[in-house]
């Protein structure tokens, strides 16, 4: 198991504030994570004390953007970007003070995109899932 | 997510409705997405189709289900300074595309409530 801390994230993960949206990350294995992000006031995503939709699209982005990371621990950060989403499911926008707890996995990888199968939690709730495709760039 | 973008000029026409946008490069996301290469994060540009949904349906609405998102070119403030956001709402159906140029930059079907 592989574990960053919100302290040390950035060596994985290429985003900065103002849009970090993963604070840690436990990787089992290359294509198995699980992220955890606490919603506190300063997000970037929040709309009358909520996390909007965009922001649980961008904590799925960056669980995955972790969890690839996390196999090049060492080297820059590589660039990442959403190509797809295919029928995330959003149950309810979860509030600040909450905290999501994420399981990311790859299940389809070609040439430098990955298909995720996301699912996002916060205590006993499901806030969202589905399935996304990223593109991850090779380092120069 | 403040001073993403601003609308420029907005109509309807047979159900269709039609935004310019103007993409702000000064933006602070800029900073985080990615310092050095100014890249429009997909998030944002899913809240800012959701904002003009709001603002044309005249309430707030929520995305209930992403049928589908394609993201088929990356936006960037500096090559897609301006953009045109096309869309349609069907019986809580949104169809909706985002255009630079005349080229299809982002596609969305989704649910609405």
């Amino acid at each position: 198991m592989i574990h960053f801390d919100r302290e040390h994230i950035q060596a994985i993960l290429p985003q900065r504030a103002p849009i970090v949206m993963v604070d840690e990350v436990w990787a089992e294995d290359a294509d198995h994570a699980r992220t955890l992000l606490s919603i506190r006031n300063d997000n970037f995503f929040l709309h009358d004390s909520l996390l909007l939709e965009a922001g649980i699209i961008e904590h799925i982005a960056q669980s995955a953007a972790a969890m690839v990371g996390t196999r090049s621990i060492g080297e820059e950060a590589h660039l990442g970007y959403i190509g797809e989403l295919r029928n995330i499911h959003i149950e309810r926008l979860p509030h600040i003070g909450e905290t999501l707890l994420t399981e990311v996995a790859v299940i389809a990888e070609a040439s430098g995109i990955s298909l995720v199968e996301a699912s996002v939690t916060a205590g006993e709730d499901r806030i969202a899932g589905g399935q996304m495709k990223v593109f991850i760039e090779e380092n120069d | 997510m403040t001073d993403y973008y601003h609308i420029i000029s907005k109509n309807e026409a047979g159900g269709e409705f039609q935004y310019k946008l103007a993409l702000h490069a000064s933006c602070e996301v800029y900073a985080g997405h990615f310092p050095g290469h100014p890249i429009s994060p997909g998030a944002c540009n899913l809240e800012m189709i959701r904002q003009c949904v709001s603002d044309a349906m005249g309430k707030n609405i929520r995305i209930s289900l992403i049928r589908q998102c394609r993201y088929l070119k990356l936006v960037t403030p500096l090559e897609c300074p301006e953009l045109e956001l096309r869309f349609r709402v069907t019986e809580m159906q949104l169809v909706a595309g985002l255009y630079c140029n005349d080229t299809t930059y982002v596609s969305l079907k989704a649910t609405i409530g």
